[in-house]
């Protein structure tokens, strides 16, 4: 840790148009606190209520699918870990989230988001809905209808990366891009 | 009285439903860590006391100011039990309140009547 640039981090996020990170366990706590700081600094923006549902689906997907998890004693719960980080760029916004997963569910992530990718809007809409029909996952506390919202929300593309990390885990990376408005 | 009376908190919607009136309300901003957990009490509620209550004029409001997906999943979980009761026989109203110029809570609530058979409206304030 002595070793560790703290203005060479400093000036990394700077250079990459970084406006606010988090990395850690991604609490209720933690998630009320970012969005609340969200929602102010985006006030003038028009889908400030649209950034504001994306960082929700995305914090909550650290919460409770990251592989990483941490005991939170206040929730009495284990919390995923995982990154979460804004960042502002002359016309657009991108949020992006960042975790471990384990490896074998790579392809049904993969498969998941290019499905979504593949649809507009009014097939977004269909699916949504179809998806909101059925039964819920045993033991899950998502919808799993995560990815699908953020598509209708942002209106783009759901970019996404996977890292291998080791022989039962990758780092999955979700980007969602927002057009600046008035 | 059996109400079931719920404060709003910064991620959870206040629920007020009062069985003497019939009138049934949920409002707010709704992202519970486990948004599963909190509308089983209103989904046990309204199953325990629907059918009790069959003659009974009900009107349920959702005042909604935003919602995630997995509160999503449970309001049509909510929609399922009135919609039964309806069909039933029972005498019950819904209402989906947008805030003016909010597109995403009136379409979302476009969305969850489709099919819908119970009288319902979809209101501005």
């Amino acid at each position: 840790m002595i070793d560790f640039d703290l203005y060479d981090y400093y000036k990394n996020n700077k250079d990459n148009n970084i406006i606010l990170s988090f990395k850690g366990a991604v609490s209720q706590e933690i998630l009320v606190e970012i969005g609340s700081m969200i929602r102010n600094k985006f006030t003038m923006q028009r889908d400030i209520k649209k950034i504001f549902s994306v960082f929700v689906e995305l914090s909550q997907n650290i919460m409770h699918y990251s592989a990483e998890r941490e005991y939170s004693q206040k929730e009495n719960t284990n919390v995923g870990v995982g990154i979460i980080l804004f960042s502002e760029l002359q016309d657009y916004f991108y949020i992006s989230s960042g975790n471990l997963i384990e490896r074998k569910l790579v392809d049904r992530i993969e498969g998941k988001i290019e499905k979504i990718n593949s649809m507009n809007q009014e097939e977004l809409k269909e699916y949504y809905q179809e998806q909101r029909r059925l039964p819920q996952e045993d033991g899950s506390k998502g919808a799993g209808l995560g990815f699908i919202d953020i598509a209708r929300k942002s209106g783009n593309k759901v970019n996404y990366d996977m890292t291998k990390i080791d022989d039962d885990h990758s780092f999955f990376v979700l980007k969602v891009k927002f057009k600046k408005g008035e | 009285m059996n109400n079931l009376i719920i404060e709003k908190s910064k991620t959870k919607p206040y629920v007020n439903f009062d069985l003497e009136s019939g009138i049934l309300e949920v409002g707010g901003e709704s992202y519970p860590e486990n948004a599963i957990e909190f509308y089983k009490t209103l989904q046990d509620w309204l199953n325990e006391n629907l059918i009790a209550n069959k003659d009974k004029e009900f009107e349920f409001s959702f005042k909604m100011v935003y919602f995630n997906t997995s509160s999503s999943k449970a309001i049509l979980d909510i929609l399922d039990i009135l919609e039964k009761h309806h069909k039933n026989g029972g005498k019950i109203k819904l209402n989906w309140y947008y805030e003016e110029d909010d597109e995403d809570i009136q379409e979302s609530g476009e969305e969850f009547v489709e099919g819908l058979t119970l009288p319902h409206k979809i209101l501005s304030y």
